[in-house]
């Protein structure tokens, strides 16, 4: 008896306790899943896989992006309704990943307890945007931002690798049937800018800024995806876009030491097409140098939105000591300070 | 006879089970449509610009 009325005691207990914890649960989900922007980063991210389809002479032409496990997206329905919220959208997470091709595959779970389901027959339209948290959605369009000021992180591995919450997707998809299966296929919304920078003669380089500028189109700022059509613009104004290297090392600077393999800088730019970039790079020992983006002819290289441009063989300007003719050049001309460990 | 029975408000049947009793009703959870196809990235084209190449015109000023 005394048993059965502990083990009486212990369930109401355990129910009671899993009754506040579910009132807590969906109060939080409801404040906080929204179709603005947020300002809760998730730790996760997708990943460059650094494979896919290559060339016949072996260049990379088509990059896999990798989902990793719990990255979230948020699925916008023009019919179907989320059972837990009544909304007509709702959050899920990645439940399982595997590289297809140049495709990576995932399956989802959804945040909610349910999440949207499927109603009366009819067609039914999804949306579906990444990062979840960084983008708005509409039955109409996506919108986001490309920051101005970025900066690279380091993975788990300590590698330095590009900010992906800046590489936004958006994918759609068209059910005629709510039995037939449902396949979102997540387009890049963004332009990468992958360079990689060696320092050439011999000693090392310090870099402590990297910017690119177009004379003529937007880089940065807010932009919109037509959920129609998939199309990319933007009225954005910013034409210039900032590689923070300050959490490069303890000095604030990118390190790049002559006979290392190149240093990697990716800037993600808007996915609108864009032209006319310089590249100015201010350091030691060099001081300010610039780099038109320009083929042999001297045309500027047109930049077309979307794509990723692996932008190779920049090394910096012979290093002072290594040739000494540039000595003239940083002292007399610029006034600067010459720069030795 | 009808015997008038005393009776106290059970505890609240969990969430899962009058969700899952809607969702029979409307049709099923999209997941599982989701999850059958497959969810995708979509890869990015790239191109290669070699600055060092002659096609380009490389020079730092």
């Amino acid at each position: 008896m005394a048993l059965k009325r502990t083990m009486q005691a212990a369930c109401l207990l355990a129910l009671a306790c899993g009754m506040l914890a579910g009132c807590k649960k969906d109060g939080g989900e409801k404040a906080n899943v929204q179709f603005s922007a947020a300002t809760k980063a998730d730790a996760t991210r997708t990943a460059y896989s650094g494979e896919g389809q290559t060339s016949a002479s072996g260049s990379l032409v088509k990059e896999r992006i990798d989902w990793v496990v719990d990255d979230a997206i948020t699925i916008l329905s023009d019919k179907a309704v989320n059972m837990t919220t009544g909304e007509k959208w709702g959050d899920y997470k990645i439940l399982t990943v595997a590289a297809n091709g140049v495709r990576s595959k995932a399956t989802l779970k959804p945040v909610d307890v349910n999440s949207l389901q499927w109603g009366e027959e009819g067609t039914y339209k999804f949306y579906a945007r990444y990062p979840a948290d960084a983008t708005k959605l509409t039955e109409t369009s996506m919108t986001a931002t490309i920051p101005a000021t970025q900066q690279m992180k380091k993975d788990e591995n300590d590698k330095w690798v590009p900010d992906m919450d800046n590489a936004f997707m958006f994918a759609t998809a068209t059910a005629t049937n709510t039995k037939d299966p449902v396949e979102l296929d997540f387009y890049p919304e963004f332009t990468a800018l992958q360079f990689e920078i060696g320092a050439g003669g011999n000693g090392e380089a310090k870099i402590s800024s990297f910017t690119l500028t177009s004379t003529s189109d937007p880089l940065a700022g807010d932009f919109s995806v037509a959920c129609a059509t998939g199309a990319a613009s933007t009225a954005s104004t910013t034409k210039t876009l900032s590689m923070d290297v300050t959490n490069r090392s303890d000095a604030g600077v990118l390190v790049i030491k002559a006979g290392d393999e190149p240093s990697t800088v990716t800037l993600f730019a808007l996915p609108t097409d864009f032209t006319n970039l310089t590249l100015t790079v201010v350091g030691q020992p060099f001081g300010t140098r610039t780099l038109k983006l320009a083929d042999k002819n001297g045309n500027m290289i047109a930049f077309t939105g979307g794509k990723k441009y692996w932008i190779k063989g920049l090394n910096l300007p012979e290093l002072l000591e290594a040739t000494g003719e540039d000595i003239n050049w940083d002292v007399e001309a610029r006034g600067e300070s010459i720069y030795w460990d | 006879m009808f015997k008038t029975v005393k009776t106290y408000n059970p505890p609240r049947v969990l969430q899962e089970t009058e969700v899952q009793l809607e969702r029979d009703f409307l049709g099923g959870s999209v997941v599982e449509n989701l999850n059958e196809a497959g969810v995708y990235t979509m890869s990015q084209d790239v191109e290669e610009i070699d600055m060092e190449t002659e096609n380009f015109n490389f020079k730092w000023e």
